[in-house]
Formats: C-alpha cells, sequence, structure tokens
C-alpha cells in the first residue's frame, strides 16, 4: 500500500492526471511503480516476467485515467489491473505449457529408434529450455504461430523478431545454429 | 532486456495521450450526431462545414484537458439551447430562409437564445470556480453547436448568437480575473 506521506500526492496528481495534465504522470508513475512490481513479484512468484506485467498494468491505468474518479483509490485501482494481469499471465502460461507437452509429445511418437533421433530429443529437451526462458511475450508469439497458427502481417514480423531472439539465445548458449 | 524507467515513463506517456484521444473521438461522434440531426431537418451544406469546426475544437480541447477538456461537455449541454430552439424555429416556419417567418424569427431567436445559453454559462463557470480559458473554450463551442441548427445561418444571425452569448458569459470575466483565476 501507498506511503501515508505518498498517499495525498498521488490522490492529488492522479486527479491532474485524469484532468489530463501530463505533468502529473512522472508522480503517479514513481509512486505506482516499486508498489505494483512487488504485487506482480509476489502473484508470479519473483519471475522476470513481473515488471512486464507491472508495466502492462499501468499502461492500462494511464491510458483509462480519464475515467478516474475522486472517491477510488489509485493505488487500488493499480492493483486490481495488475491482479488481473497476472491472472491472464497464469492463464496463458498454462495453456502454453499444455501446447509445449503437446509439441513434445509429437516426434517421441514419429522418432525411429536411431542416433540421429537420439540427437533431436537432445537438441529438442536444449530448445524447450531455452522455451522456458524466453519472456512471456515470445511465448506467447511462439503459442499464436505455431499452435494457433496466426499468419496476419503483425504476427508474421512478431513471429521473425521472436525466432531471430531465439537464435541469438540458442547460439550465446549452445554456441551453434 | 528489461526496460529503463525512462523507456517506461515514455510508454506511460503514450498511453495517457492514447486514452485522451479515445475520449476525444466521442466529441467527434456527439458532434457528428449534431449535423447528423441538423441535416436531416433540412440544415444543408453550412451545416458541415460548422459541425466539422465543432469536432475538430471539441475533440482538440479534450485531447489537451485541464480547463479546456472540462468546457466541452457543458458547451454541449447549454449548446443544445440555442440548437433546438433554431430547430423548433425552423419546424414552425417551414423550411428555408428565403420565408418571411424565418428570417424574421431568425435573427432575434438567435439573440435570445444565446443570452440564456450566456448566462447559464456565467452561472456555471461562477459554481465549477473556471479560469478563463474554460469560459472562452466552452462559449465558442455554445456558438458552435448554436450555429449548427441556425436554418439561416447568415452573418447577422451568428454575429447576433455571438453577442447574445458573450454579453453574460463575458460579465463573469472581472470577477475571474479578480479571484485570479485568469
Amino acid at each position: 500500500m501507498a506511503e501515508p506521506f505518498a498517499r495525498e500526492e498521488l490522490d492529488a496528481a492522479m486527479l491532474r492526471l485524469a484532468d489530463g495534465d501530463r505533468t502529473a504522470v512522472d508522480v503517479v508513475y514513481r509512486i505506482l511503480w516499486p508498489m505494483v512490481v512487488r504485487y506482480c513479484q509476489r502473484l508470479v512468484g519473483g519471475s522476470s516476467d513481473a515488471e512486464d506485467l507491472a508495466q502492462a498494468a499501468l499502461i492500462k491505468l494511464f491510458a483509462q485515467a480519464h475515467n478516474y474518479e475522486p472517491d477510488k483509490r489509485p493505488e487500488a485501482w493499480a492493483l486490481t489491473i495488475a491482479a488481473w494481469e497476472c491472472r491472464s499471465y497464469h492463464r496463458k502460461r498454462s495453456r502454453m505449457e499444455r501446447n509445449l507437452e503437446k509439441m513434445q509429445a509429437l516426434p517421441r511418437e514419429q522418432a525411429p529408434d536411431t542416433a540421429e533421433a537420439a540427437w533431436k530429443g537432445q537438441a529438442m529437451s536444449a530448445l524447450e529450455q531455452l522455451v522456458r526462458d524466453m519472456s512471456q511475450r515470445d511465448r506467447q508469439v511462439l503459442v499464436d504461430s505455431f499452435v494457433n497458427e496466426l499468419a496476419e502481417p503483425v504476427h508474421r514480423k512478431r513471429k521473425q523478431r521472436m525466432l531471430s531472439r531465439l537464435r541469438r539465445r540458442w547460439k550465446e548458449v549452445y554456441g551453434e545454429e | 532486456m528489461a526496460k529503463s524507467e525512462a523507456q517506461r515513463l515514455r510508454e506511460a506517456r503514450r498511453a495517457l495521450s492514447f486514452g485522451r484521444l479515445q475520449l476525444a473521438s466521442t466529441a467527434v461522434v456527439a458532434a457528428l450526431v449534431l449535423m447528423l440531426v441538423a441535416w436531416l431537418l433540412g440544415n444543408g451544406g453550412k451545416t458541415m462545414w460548422i459541425g466539422t469546426l465543432l469536432a475538430v475544437v471539441a475533440a482538440y480541447s479534450l485531447f489537451v484537458g485541464r480547463a479546456l477538456g472540462r468546457a466541452v461537455l457543458p458547451a454541449f449541454a447549454i449548446g443544445l439551447i440555442p440548437f433546438s430552439a433554431l430547430l423548433a424555429i425552423q419546424a414552425l416556419t417551414g423550411n428555408g430562409c428565403h420565408m418571411g417567418g424565418c428570417a424574421t424569427l431568425c435573427l432575434p431567436t438567435c439573440v435570445l437564445s444565446g443570452l440564456i445559453a450566456g448566462g447559464l454559462l456565467a452561472f456555471v463557470s461562477i459554481r465549477v470556480r473556471a479560469t478563463l480559458a474554460f469560459v472562452g473554450a466552452a462559449a465558442g463551442m455554445i456558438w458552435l453547436v448554436g450555429a449548427l441548427g441556425c436554418p439561416c445561418v447568415g452573418v447577422s444571425s451568428l454575429v447576433g448568437m455571438a453577442a447574445g452569448i458573450a454579453v453574460p458569459a463575458g460579465s463573469v470575466i472581472p470577477r475571474l480575473l479578480e479571484e485570479g483565476r485568469g
């Protein structure tokens, strides 16, 4: 929760923000950011995605700032949005893990019992590890591209960027393409 | 890679502007609705120009916010007085300014409805502890909303309505200046 000294400052800045005063952005952001990050870290288990989720929550709050009502507590509003973001994150993550399991099951069923199959198995587990380390956004792009098979131009561009990041990471970890 | 604070603040500012743009689009919709009503009731070509100007001014005011943004809602609400009064005159006297009834009633209705709207604006300005920017922006938008409903938009009607709005609305200006709300 906000420190008592920041409460009045936050309420006043939030009112200014709702009124369209751009100079209040910094004040509101600096008060809410640590609070929302801590909350997200608690909800997603201290993962590095917590900052992304906190940022997404604050962006939604700023986009809706004109709807702020003085009887609402800004920090409660921010934490509600953050909780929603974290819930969506958990949902997406569990959906993605299910999809990963499906993807994992496919080659094993079809793989012939050869050295190549063993190498493929190793490469696949290395890849799985890299996918687990990817950011939440990149994992969603992966699922959208290869499971949901979305192919609009915007998805193609995201897929391209995600694959180049994945290749770069592969090179960093395993040293070859 | 983690974003820097400057980057995150930039995104926050962009989100705020995006929200204000969404809010501004409601003013465009309101102006278009008034324009459509005026057009359906037979006010032709000039309606489009006045409506477009109203949409631009109202959207800009909401986007910028502060005193200008706060002026939009009262301006539309008060502007409906001259708007509906003038459309009522049109309905009573028939369509078109070439008819004598319309021409003789138009100017006094413009002035009278402008006076009522200006008086209301002065009252609201005192109640909400408005600034000069608020009064100016609201008066301009009231005038545009009223002009949309005017079946006989001519220079005299528009000047008459502007004068009608300006006299009572202007009377609060010394008080605002006195209270340091310039």
